[in-house]
């Protein structure tokens, strides 16, 4: 997927600013895909994913004003408020209310952490990616990067000391890189 | 403090998965604007971040794009759900305005709009219309208060000729009619006098009207002597009989002569217009 095939990102970003209507369709033909992916891998729920991809995108319309790009990239941007707005979702009492009933019903994905790396078997690239990485790491990522863990909070789910956790958080990412720099 | 050795605390991870605390983001953020390799690693990590979600990437349904379009065609107005404090947007946001659909407020403003507007013309027609018929109503209130006062009048003055009929036709009532003399052919005037009461009327039949400053006087002239029996009043064509002085005793003959605007003791013999014998 390439990102900035027809648009330098600053004269997207102005564009945007300036309300311009081909760039909005520009803007979702290329990121939708991305941002719902982010969005659908913390919620795991389509029903759910969509009316938070709606949010992100009114988001994006109505803040683009104040996006500096001196801060991060626009993708890195709105990669952080597709996870942010699906992640305050998540964390909402009603959407828990429907996941415990969710879960109720199917009595299946009760490991709600472990369960995503199961959605997602069949895209090849993906796979090729977290295979590369150990289980803990996996993990790692899943609670920091899709749910939104704090780390004390990690520390207590998979059983590691503080201190542990900024190290092995530092050393995923590196090797996230590094295998992906190879890809 | 050594850059390497921040770059190498895990701070960095923590700030690009959303970890890190405000004060830790806050004070990363200064360091990378004055170490380019802080923020290169930032943006090393951010860039990985970008390829995980390239990785995670799901074609959203097909029909979420107009859905959306729709939403943010609405998303200037009213509804704070998607105000962010941290995101608030500059006064920037609202020059622009959505370019698709006219909300609820607009629509019933311009019905408004219109309502006045022809509540206005309307007006203005009404108003023009009961221009015209006051000034029709004011005209007619007019002609009537004209004709009111015409009708006045003729009624006064048919009174008044009924009054003079009622007069002239009395049994007691004796005609003299006076011809005009040598000097005056033509001329004609006629006294009625009762005889029960002597009151002596006046009627000019054809008499040119007085030069200014001079009257016509009747006499009646008893054994020969002329006895004045007042002044006739030209002046105003509607007293066609007019009274004039009770007259007593045995009358020959009635004259009228031309004299002096109040009158005369002795009647001016040549200026005799009319005589007629009883």
């Amino acid at each position: 997927m390439s990102n900035y095939s027809s648009y330098p990102e600053a004269e997207l970003v102005d564009l945007l600013k300036g309300r311009d209507e081909k760039a909005y369709s520009y803007l979702y033909d290329h990121y939708s895909a991305a941002l719902y992916g982010v969005v659908l891998r913390v919620l795991n729920s389509e029903e759910a994913a969509r009316d938070v991809l709606q949010d992100v995108f009114v988001k994006i319309w109505r803040n683009i004003q104040s996006y500096d790009a001196g801060k991060g990239r626009l993708y890195t941007w709105m990669l952080n408020i597709a996870r942010n707005t699906a992640i305050d979702v998540l964390r909402s009492r009603r959407f828990k209310d429907d996941q415990k009933i969710r879960e109720l019903d199917n009595a299946v994905h009760v490991n709600v952490p472990a369960m995503s790396t199961t959605m997602f078997v069949d895209h090849v690239g993906l796979s090729k990616v977290m295979d590369q990485l150990s289980e803990e790491q996996q993990r790692l990522l899943n609670l920091a990067y899709f749910r939104g863990y704090t780390q004390e909070e990690i520390s207590k789910e998979l059983e590691i000391p503080l201190g542990t956790v900024k190290t092995r958080i530092r050393n995923t990412l590196i090797q996230l890189r590094n295998i992906l720099q190879r890809s | 403090m050594n850059i390497q050795q921040y770059i190498s605390s895990g701070i960095i991870e923590n700030y690009v998965l959303g970890l890190a605390s405000s004060e830790e983001a806050q004070e990363l953020e200064r360091l990378a604007a004055e170490h380019p390799e802080v923020q290169a690693a930032i943006d090393n990590y951010q860039a990985s971040l970008e390829q995980l979600a390239d990785l995670y990437a799901v074609q959203p349904p097909a029909d979420l794009k107009t859905k959306i379009w729709e939403s943010l065609s609405h998303a200037d107005e009213g509804s704070s759900r998607y105000d962010e404090p941290a995101l608030q947007a500059g006064p920037g946001l609202q020059e622009q305005r959505s370019p698709v659909s006219m909300s609820g407020w607009k629509w019933l403003a311009a019905a408004c709009l219109v309502l006045l507007i022809g509540s206005a013309t309307l007006n203005w027609i009404y108003f023009n219309k009961y221009r015209d018929y006051k000034e029709r109503y004011d005209a007619m209130a007019f002609n009537q208060q004209t004709i009111l006062a015409d009708n006045q009048v003729y009624k006064t003055r048919l009174e008044e000729f009924r009054q003079d009929m009622h007069i002239m036709m009395a049994p007691s009532m004796k005609p003299v009619v006076m011809q005009g003399v040598k000097t005056h052919p033509g001329m004609m005037a006629t006294v009625y006098w009762d005889q029960n009461s002597k009151d002596v009327y006046m009627v000019v039949n054809n008499l040119p009207a007085p030069p200014s400053g001079k009257q016509y006087q009747l006499w009646a002239i008893i054994d020969g002597k002329p006895v004045s029996a007042g002044l006739y009043d030209m002046t105003d064509p509607s007293k066609m009989v007019q009274k004039m002085k009770n007259i007593q005793g045995n009358v020959q003959t009635f004259a009228i002569t031309l004299e002096q605007k109040g009158g005369s003791s002795t009647p001016t013999l040549d200026q005799m217009y009319v005589a007629g014998n009883v």
